[in-house]
C-alpha cells in the first residue's frame, strides 16, 4: 500500500509539472503547480520529512503561489500573451536536460536501495533505505499502534484512555533545536535578508501621497 | 472496551492492508458526515437566529415552527440546474468548488474529535491545519479567475487579501499555545489539558504535571486570553464572516467570489464555508478550552464522552459567529487592515514574547 501511496503523489507532482511546463496558458500553467506542490509535500512525508512537507506547503501554496497567481492576473491581457517564445536554442535546451537526467540518474541509482536493520528481538532485516516501516512519522498512530510504546501513559494517568505516539516525535523538535543552537547565526543572517528584501520591496513598490492625497487619507483615517 | 476504531476494525477482520484500507475509509468518511449534519443544524440556526435577532418569526412553514427548511433548501438546490457562463473559463470554473472543499476538508483530518478518536496524529498536527489553509485560498483565486466576473475576481482577491493578513495574528496566537504545550500535536495538546478547567491553555495550561511551572502557571492567564481573542477575530476574518465579510458585500460585489455558480457548485461552495466555521471553531476549543475535556474531573468523561464536549464546544463558538453575524455591521477596508496590521499583530507579537519568557522560566 506504501507503494501504491508513493506512485499516486508520485504522478500527480509529475502531472503537474507537465501542465506548468507545456500549457500554452498561462494561468494554467500557475494553477497547476498546486497540485506539483501538492504531490511534493505528500512525497517528503513518505521520505519521514513530516515538518519539511508541512512547510514546504505553508510556503509554496500559501506564499509563493498565490502571490504568483496575483502576479498573473495583475498583468493585462495576460490571456493572449504567447509564452512560447524562443526555439533557436532547442538543442542547446534538450542537451542539458539529457545532461542532469544523467546526473539525477547517476545519483539515483548510486544509492543503495535496501540496507540491514536490526529489530528489536535482534534479528537483521533487510529494509528500503529511505522509508523504513518504523521510522515513518505517521508510524505511531493508528496504522500500527501495537509497534510504539505508549511513552505518555505514566505521565498523565488514566492509562486506557491515553493514546499516544511519542515514540516517533517527528523531526520538527530536532529541527528546532538545530535551528536555536548550531545553525543560529545562518538562521539569523537569512532573516535578516528576507527582511532587507521585504523593505526593499516596500520602497520600490511605494508611491509617495501627493499633499492631497495625504488629507483624504488624514480625513478617512479610523 | 476498544481503544480506538482502529483497533475495532482490526478485531473484526484482522490486521493486514484490508484493514488499513478499510481504517482509511472509515476515518475519512465520519467528519463529512458530521460536516453534513451538523451544516443543516447550522443553516437552520442562522435562518432562525437572525429571525429571533431581527424581531421575526424565521421560516416557520416547512414541518414544527420550520425545522425542516434546510432539507427543503438542500433539496431545491440539488434540483437545480448546473450553468456555466458562456466566457468562463471551464477547466477552472469547474475545479475551484472541489479544490476550496478539499482545502477546507483537508484541515478535519487532523482533529482530534475525542480521546479514541483523531483521523490522523500528526506531529505537526496545528501547523498542518494553518498550512492547508493555503489550498482554499488558491481554489478561491481559481473560482475568482474561472467566472470571468469582475465581481467574482473582486471578490476573490478581497477574499484571498484578508485570509493571507490574517493568518499572521492567528499563527502568533497559536504559538503561544505550542510554546507553552512543546507540542503542535493537536492530541498531545488535548490529553495536557486533562483534569478539569483549570488545566486548559486559556488559565496557563496544566497545573499538575511536571515541567509546566505548577501553580504558578496561573499568571499566563490573562496573556493566553488575549491570544484567545485575537484567535477568535482572527478566525472570523478567515472564515469571510461578518465583520470581516467585505469579499462578499453584498451592495458592492453581488456575492463575492461564488456569484456566478449555481446548483450544486454552490452548494459545495457553502458547504465549505461551513466546514471552515467549524474547523476554526473546534482549533479554538482544541487549543484553549481543553478540547474533548470535561470542564470538572470525573464529570461525564468517559472516552467516547469526549465527542460530546468537543463538537459541543466547538457548536458554542458557531452559534457565538452567527451571534455576531447578525449583530455588527460590516467593516471597511482600511478598518480591516488598521485592526489586523496595527492592533492584533502588536498585540500578538508583545503576547508571544511575554508568554515565551515565562515559560521559559517557569520550566526551570
Amino acid at each position: 500500500m506504501f507503494d501504491i501511496i508513493f506512485y499516486i503523489f508520485g504522478a500527480i507532482t509529475v502531472g503537474g509539472a507537465l501542465v506548468t511546463a507545456f500549457a500554452r496558458n498561462i494561468v494554467y500553467a500557475a494553477f497547476s503547480l498546486l497540485f506539483t506542490f501538492f504531490g511534493i509535500a505528500g512525497l517528503y512525508i513518505m521520505a519521514n520529512a513530516d515538518f519539511l512537507a508541512v512547510t514546504q506547503l505553508l510556503v509554496y501554496v500559501g506564499g509563493i503561489l498565490i502571490l504568483l497567481i496575483f502576479g498573473v492576473m495583475l498583468t493585462s491581457r495576460i490571456g493572449t500573451v504567447d509564452i512560447r517564445v524562443g526555439t533557436g536554442s532547442r538543442w542547446v535546451a534538450g542537451i542539458m536536460a539529457l545532461g542532469l537526467f544523467a546526473i539525477l540518474c547517476a545519483a539515483f541509482f548510486g544509492t543503495a536501495a535496501t540496507h540491514t536493520e536490526k529489530s528489536a528481538d535482534g534479528k537483521s532485516q533487510v529494509v528500503t533505505s529511505w522509508a523504513t516501516h518504523a521510522t515513518r512519522p505517521w508510524s505511531g498512530s493508528k496504522w500500527n499502534q501495537d509497534a510504539t510504546t505508549e511513552a505518555l501513559k505514566p505521565k498523565y494517568g488514566a492509562p486506557d484512555e491515553v493514546k499516544s505516539n511519542e515514540g516517533s516525535s517527528g523531526t520538527s523538535v530536532e529541527i528546532g533545536t538545530l535551528f536555536l543552537t548550531d545553525y543560529l547565526l545562518p538562521f539569523e543572517v537569512i532573516s535578516v535578508l528576507i527582511l532587507v528584501s521585504l523593505l526593499g520591496a516596500t520602497m520600490i513598490a511605494r508611491k509617495e501621497p501627493t499633499k492631497e492625497e495625504e488629507a483624504i487619507a488624514e480625513s478617512v483615517s479610523v | 472496551m476498544f481503544q480506538d476504531l482502529n483497533q475495532f476494525i482490526v478485531s473484526l477482520i484482522g490486521k493486514g492492508d484490508l484493514s488499513d484500507i478499510l481504517s482509511v475509509v472509515v476515518y475519512s468518511a465520519l467528519p463529512l458526515v458530521l460536516i453534513l449534519l451538523y451544516a443543516l443544524v447550522a443553516i437552520l440556526g442562522e435562518m432562525k437566529i437572525s429571525a429571533w435577532l431581527q424581531d421575526r418569526l424565521g421560516p416557520m412553514r416547512t414541518g414544527p415552527y420550520g425545522i425542516l427548511q434546510p432539507i427543503a433548501d438542500m433539496l431545491k438546490l440539488i434540483q437545480k440546474e448546473d450553468t456555466t457562463p458562456k466566457l468562463a473559463d471551464k477547466k477552472l470554473y469547474n475545479a475551484a468548488p472541489f479544490i476550496v472543499f478539499i482545502g477546507s476538508y483537508m484541515a478535519f483530518a487532523a482533529l482530534p474529535f475525542a480521546a479514541m478518536y483523531a483521523g490522523a496524529r500528526i506531529n505537526t498536527g496545528i501547523f498542518y491545519i494553518v498550512a492547508v489553509s493555503g489550498v482554499v485560498v488558491v481554489g478561491i483565486l481559481m473560482a475568482g479567475w474561472g467566472s470571468n466576473n469582475k465581481y467574482a475576481l473582486l471578490g476573490s482577491m478581497r477574499s484571498v487579501a484578508q485570509i493571507v493578513s490574517y493568518e499572521i495574528p492567528a499563527g502568533l496566537a497559536i504559538l503561544s499555545v505550542v510554546m507553552i504545550a512543546g507540542t503542535m500535536d493537536l492530541q498531545t495538546i488535548s490529553h495536557l489539558q486533562q483534569g478539569g478547567l483549570q488545566n486548559w491553555f486559556i488559565f496557563g495550561g496544566p497545573k499538575s504535571l511536571a515541567g509546566f511551572g505548577g501553580g504558578y502557571a496561573w499568571i499566563l492567564t490573562p496573556l493566553m486570553v488575549v491570544s484567545f481573542l485575537i484567535y477568535i477575530v482572527a478566525s472570523l476574518a478567515e472564515t469571510n464572516r461578518v465583520p470581516f465579510d467585505i469579499p462578499e458585500a453584498e451592495s458592492e460585489l453581488v456575492a463575492g467570489y461564488h456569484t456566478e455558480y449555481s446548483a450544486m457548485k454552490f452548494a459545495l461552495f457553502f458547504l465549505a464555508e461551513y466546514a471552515n466555521m467549524f474547523a476554526v471553531s473546534a482549533i479554538a476549543s482544541v487549543l484553549f478550552l481543553g478540547g474533548w475535556n470535561s470542564p470538572i474531573a470525573g464529570f461525564l468523561d468517559a472516552p467516547w464522552m469526549g465527542a460530546i464536549w468537543f463538537i459541543g464546544k466547538a457548536f458554542s463558538f458557531v452559534l457565538i459567529q452567527i451571534w455576531i453575524r447578525w449583530t455588527l455591521p460590516r467593516l471597511r477596508v482600511d478598518q480591516l487592515m488598521h485592526i489586523c496590521w496595527k492592533v492584533m499583530i502588536p498585540f500578538g507579537m508583545a503576547t508571544v514574547l511575554l508568554v515565551g519568557t515565562i515559560v521559559t522560566f517557569l520550566a526551570h
